[in-house]
């Protein structure tokens, strides 16, 4: 079923899976937000932002069991977040109730904060990843960041056994602090 | 229970009942644990937001792309910029392997222009940019390319003021160089073409970096033959 495709593929973080997603819908959802009071490139940046929210959720498992269409569940989350851009700007009062649109009890608000992070804050942490190896960095993001399990990280990595990946996590986790601590600029 | 796994469960939101008030033992009982959540805690946000950057220059290279027009020169240098302003981005999968290719294959072009000779007194400017390039002080040999391209646009510093971008990894800014400053019939033709694949399998992109690799060995240059159709399989 091509819905269920798309959805592994999201999971899988296939490129053409992100792609044929934002393509899909993307006439559709700039038409629809041309009833709210938003420009043009507004209403891209909230297509935007949906796709991104679909994916993580994707990633998740929040959408294995989905009944509703992609285009709906996207819809909506765009929906959220035309209406909390608009809550910012004081244009509307009105807080509709987004949870029947969901087959689970999840509030909309804390899926979207979660994802969308806000401004500058830990830029330290910032530098130091960037400082870190590119193994490093990888094998910190599949653990702590995805939530993959060591065995699914030897497969995805290729390193020789478990034990391996754990000491190299280890490993990388001592030099990241170490970055923290006394950044290295340059 | 392994902390580590306590930790990565927190972090996704997947504590069990009796995990979470293990958790909870530790944060209230172990100073050193509850200082080790706000790093790990600080962490996630970080890869969050790496994330979230390179989702939406992913995007907003679909959406340029659907745009693609007469304005193509444009956008690319519009998405270039996007990218440029992103500190932290990087693909997890793909990337990684893009970029060690890029390493393993990447090296400078040698200066054959201006040879330097030691204890020499340097005098010109293009002696001094030279030189400085030959020193690996790439930054100092791209002001004095930037002080000649001044005076006399050239083909043949354009190239090397390319190539010393890519050293500092202002792979953007070589590309722009590469792709609008050196034409067809410039004598380093076939030479462009190969650090231009490089520089798009830097920033992933294996469609445009196996186009490149094409028109090399198209261009009959003996330059890089061999390791641009190793490159290509890699690719495929």
């Amino acid at each position: 079923m091509k819905k269920q495709r798309l959805i592994t593929g999201l999971k899988e973080d296939r490129p053409e899976a992100l792609r044929d997603i934002y393509l899909a819908h993307r006439k559709a959802f700039l038409r629809y937000s041309k009833k709210y009071p938003i420009t043009a490139s507004m209403a891209e940046d909230v297509y935007q932002d949906a796709i991104i929210i679909l994916r993580d959720n994707a990633r998740q498992g929040k959408l294995d069991n989905l009944k509703s269409e992609l285009r709906t569940y996207l819809f909506s989350i765009g929906k959220y977040l035309i209406y909390a851009h608009l809550r910012k700007q004081k244009k509307v009062h009105l807080v509709e109730d987004f949870s029947e649109m969901y087959n689970e009890q999840t509030v909309m608000s804390e899926i979207v904060e979660a994802t969308i992070p806000d401004g500058e804050r830990k830029h330290q942490m910032q530098l130091a990843l960037e400082q870190l190896g590119g193994k490093c960095r990888e094998i910190l993001y599949l653990f702590y960041y995805r939530g993959f399990s060591l065995d699914e990280i030897v497969e995805t990595l290729g390193y020789s056994s478990k034990d391996v990946a754990k000491s190299q996590k280890s490993r990388c986790i001592k030099s990241l602090k170490a970055l923290v601590k006394s950044p290295s600029y340059g | 229970m392994d902390k580590e796994l306590l930790i990565q469960k927190y972090l996704q939101g997947t504590l069990r009942q009796e995990e979470e008030a293990l958790f909870q033992e530790y944060l209230e009982k172990d100073a050193s644990f509850a200082d080790a959540i706000l790093f790990y805690e600080e962490l996630n946000y970080a890869f969050a937001k790496a994330d979230y950057n390179q989702t939406k220059a992913q995007l907003h290279s679909f959406y340029k792309e659907e745009k693609r027009s007469s304005w193509r020169k444009w956008s690319i240098a519009a998405t270039f910029l996007i990218l440029i302003g992103l500190s932290s981005v990087w693909y997890i999968n793909s990337i990684s392997s893009t970029e060690s290719l890029y390493a393993q294959y990447f090296e400078p072009y040698k200066n054959i222009v201006q040879p330097i000779v030691r204890g020499e007194a340097v005098k010109t400017t293009k002696e001094r940019a030279f030189k400085a390039y030959d020193e690996q002080n790439y930054k100092e040999a791209i002001a004095y390319f930037d002080d000649l391209l001044k005076d006399t646009p050239e083909p043949m510093i354009e190239f090397y003021k390319a190539n010393a971008q890519l050293q500092i990894g202002d792979t953007e800014t070589a590309i722009l160089i590469l792709e609008s400053r050196i034409k067809k019939t410039d004598t380093m033709y076939g030479e462009v073409q190969w650090y231009l694949a490089l520089s798009y399998l830097k920033l992933n992109d294996k469609k445009k970096a196996k186009g490149y690799l094409n028109s090399l060995l198209q261009s009959e240059t003996p330059f890089k033959n061999k390791e641009a159709q190793e490159l290509l399989k890699l690719l495929e």
